[in-house]
């Protein structure tokens, strides 16, 4: 790579002296002056007069002066009749003259060529490097995904390492400390079990006991507490009896303040009655028996 | 988890503690098992752990028994390099109802613990277990009603039925 670098840029620096020296010492003086010294071009033959080998095409052809519709296009789009080919092969040759006769153009053509297919080259491995870097991003990516994946069987294969371990452990504690496991249960295991089980059960016994008495406690404050709301709604019911009674008193006092009331005017009136019927009698006795004139 | 404090272990030890956050220099003590080998407690452990307490709170061996009948919060048996260890972090309210009982029992109360025989409920947790000299004792964590069997009987732990962190060992069944 280092290789293709230096001779590329081996090229580009020759190049840029060799076309530094093909260059005109006064840019504003191109080479096609018209210096014949310097190889430029020069001028064609002169063209031959239509006349000299067609008069009537000359005089007008035979159309009697009369332009064809493209000619008249033609004439349109180029009023003055200008020669665009002979002035376009005038070119193309003075060009060709100039280039093919010039060493420098084509030494300078050649190297810019060079560097032209320098830089497809650069091009070229640098892609070429891209792709690699790419691969190996690949690589490296599978590599990491393996090593995840490994790592991962080694984890599993170490948690069944380490459980078989564990119970190899189990069966050992159990050798040393009685302790129960399947693989060393035996008569004396059962007998420990159902030791266990027995105590277990005494324990299950005393906890059932100490709830049933906390039930029964319970029972009899709950039943406490119900005797309790019972006397007391007496206690409300009678208040209220006691109310209602003194209310009913008061109305029979209220009624009997009224009946006195009513005894006491009824009385009066029949006392202003007698009264009235009194002096009524006494006024008809006086006048039966006037008093004696002498 | 919550622990109500039955009883603690023989045995006491010390350590100044490393400073914390704040600088401060604190000092925890250390309670386990052991059994009296001459005119000495000693650890003689088959099952070696430990219940850490914090100077912090007021706890002093000396006066250890004013720590019973209470409840603390701390976090589960730790098992570390073969100890068990428990450490008791804060005081939690009286009112609250412990999910386990820290129990130190000897031998002289239960009599011998057959340890190869069902000598305890499956839900207790045994943190130290000391024997030596035909003395033993354990320090356990028991549920509410858990039992531990011994050449005595069997004895169940019993909370109280007013005061939720006080509880008692009752004598369930009698040996045959």
């Amino acid at each position: 790579m280092r290789l293709c670098v230096s001779l590329c840029a081996v090229l580009i620096v020759s190049g840029i002296g060799i076309s530094a020296q093909t260059r005109p010492a006064n840019p504003a003086q191109p080479t096609a002056s018209g210096n014949p010294e310097q190889g430029v071009y020069h001028r064609g033959e002169t063209a031959v007069p239509a006349a000299r080998y067609s008069p009537l095409a000359a005089q007008g052809g035979y159309t009697d002066g009369r332009k064809s519709p493209l000619d008249a296009a033609v004439h349109a789009l180029n009023p003055h009749d200008v020669n665009l080919g002979e002035a376009w092969e005038l070119r193309r040759r003075q060009w060709l003259e100039n280039a093919g006769a010039n060493p420098y153009f084509w030494f300078s053509f050649f190297v810019t060529v060079a560097v032209i297919l320098s830089w497809f080259a650069l091009a070229w491995l640098h892609n070429d490097r891209v792709r690699e870097r790419w691969q190996l991003a690949e690589h490296a990516a599978d590599a990491l995904r393996y090593a995840e994946y490994c790592k991962h069987r080694a984890g599993e294969a170490i948690g069944r390492y380490n459980d078989h371990v564990e119970k190899c452990n189990r069966l050992i504690e159990a050798g040393e400390s009685g302790l129960t496991t399947p693989e060393t249960a035996n008569l004396e295991d059962h007998r420990r079990e159902i030791t266990r089980l027995a105590a277990d059960n005494d324990s299950k016994d005393l906890q059932v006991k100490r709830l049933q008495e906390e039930l029964d406690r319970k029972s009899q404050e709950l039943t406490d507490i119900a005797k309790r709301i019972e006397q007391a709604e007496l206690r409300l019911n009678a208040r209220a009896k006691v109310a209602s009674s003194v209310d009913a008193q008061a109305k029979l006092a209220e009624r009997i303040n009224r009946l006195e009331t009513e005894n006491r005017t009824l009385t009066e009136e029949n006392r202003r009655l007698r009264q009235r019927s009194a002096n009524n009698k006494a006024v008809a006795v006086d006048e039966q028996n006037p008093p004696d004139e002498s | 988890m919550l622990v109500g404090i039955h009883s603690f272990g023989s045995l006491w030890t010390c350590r100044a503690d490393r400073d914390d956050a704040q600088g401060k220099r604190g000092v925890a003590f250390f309670n386990t098992t052991g059994v009296l080998i001459g005119n000495a407690v000693r650890h003689r452990s088959c099952l070696y752990g430990h219940v850490r307490l914090n100077g912090c709170w007021g706890v002093r061996p000396e006066n250890a028994g004013r720590m019973t009948n209470r409840v603390f919060e701390c976090d589960d048996l730790a098992k570390w390099n073969g100890h068990r260890k428990l450490f008791l972090r804060a005081p939690a309210s009286a009112a609250s109802n412990p999910d386990r009982y820290l129990v130190a029992i000897t031998s002289a109360l239960v009599g011998w613990m057959d340890r190869r025989g069902a000598w305890r409920s499956g839900a207790t947790e045994v943190i130290s277990f000391s024997e030596a000299n035909n003395q033993q004792e354990a320090m356990l964590l028991i549920p509410a009603f858990g039992w531990v069997r011994g050449a005595a009987g069997t004895f169940c732990l019993v909370p109280d039925r007013d005061n939720l962190a006080r509880c008692s060992l009752q004598c369930v069944s009698q040996p045959r």
